[in-house]
């Protein structure tokens, strides 16, 4: 390997460029947080007792077109990436001027989502997974119960049996981490959920 | 730097062409197109193996998609030609979340059936 090769991938253990290494075990948690995401959506589909569901709110047209930006992206940004190897700068800006537009537009989709989602309802007081994240009384009380299981490993507290209550009857795991966070929240939520609450 | 850094680091650097990132998106679009083929088949009792595709709809849509992704991974990601630790990197996780989602959905499923 030539000195200049040396300069552009200085010598590693493992032989891999550092930052791709870094960037590789990001994606690899990536992986990890959205399960999570995507175990939550799964579990309480279809559960939610006042709505809006999936189906109220999901406009597959967009969601598809979206995802067809994405694709693209991709695409382009190899394509770049292929520009840049042959030294092609013509190339090279191009297709990542194009791959910037594909993320404008999908930036774009999102703020379009938020403003189109919000007026209609579900928002994060009317969401099925709000409920199980930030409201106490919809945390399965029992010990074992999954949804239980569930909130507290995404509140990222673990389960913790030292950090037992006074009586050590309730362990005041993860579901007292997101008591804290709901409380201010969960004031008013009879008045205003009367029909989520007594579901 | 020792034979197998030289390697891997050489191995970082066998990108595909120009002409394979083409036909990778060729194969994508048209695995795109029999997902959205199945899902017709499947929702409209007019179309041919209609039957047969909403039975089956929701594992062959988890088959083409995870074909996609692999794809995408392995060409538009470079995984193919970069080295093992890179793909063990990423697939670890990859089975980990996978086994988040299936014992999550089952244990609801248990609890429900048995409460």
């Amino acid at each position: 390997v030539s000195t200049a090769a040396h300069a552009a991938h200085p010598e590693t253990s493992t032989g891999i460029d550092n930052r791709k290494l870094a960037i590789w075990t990001f994606i690899g948690s990536e992986c990890l947080f959205f399960a999570s995401l995507i175990s939550v959506y799964l579990v309480n589909k279809d559960k939610s007792i006042s709505g809006p569901t999936a189906a109220d709110i999901f406009e597959i047209p967009l969601v598809t077109f979206g995802t067809a930006v994405l694709l693209f992206s991709s695409f382009f940004v190899v394509l770049a990436l292929n520009g840049a190897q042959r030294g092609d700068k013509k190339k090279l800006v191009m297709w990542l001027s194009l791959t910037v537009l594909c993320g404008l537009f999908f930036v774009g989709m999102q703020v379009y989502e938020f403003q189109h989602f919000l007026p209609q309802g579900p928002g994060v007081q009317h969401q099925c997974l709000r409920l199980q994240l930030l409201c106490p009384d919809r945390i399965p009380r029992h010990p074992r119960h999954p949804g239980r299981a569930l909130a507290v490993h995404l509140a990222g507290a673990g389960h913790s049996r030292q950090a037992a209550g006074p009586q050590g009857a309730e362990p005041r795991d993860g579901g007292a981490l997101l008591a804290l966070r709901g409380r201010g929240l969960d004031r008013d939520l009879p008045r205003r959920l009367p029909d989520e609450v007594s579901g | 730097m020792s034979t197998d850094a030289h390697a891997t680091a050489h191995a970082e650097h066998h990108h595909p062409g120009t002409k394979t990132y083409v036909q990778i998106a060729v194969v994508l679009f048209a695995l795109t197109a029999l997902e959205v083929l199945a899902y017709e088949m499947a929702h409209r009792p007019t179309m041919p193996l209609h039957e047969l595709m909403a039975a089956t709809l929701v594992p062959v849509l988890i088959v083409l998609s995870a074909a996609k992704f692999a794809l995408v991974a392995m060409f538009y990601m470079h995984l193919k030609g970069d080295g093992k630790l890179l793909t063990s990197l990423f697939v670890f996780p990859i089975i980990i979340a996978a086994s988040i989602i299936v014992i999550l959905i089952l244990l609801m499923q248990y609890w429900e059936v048995m409460h």
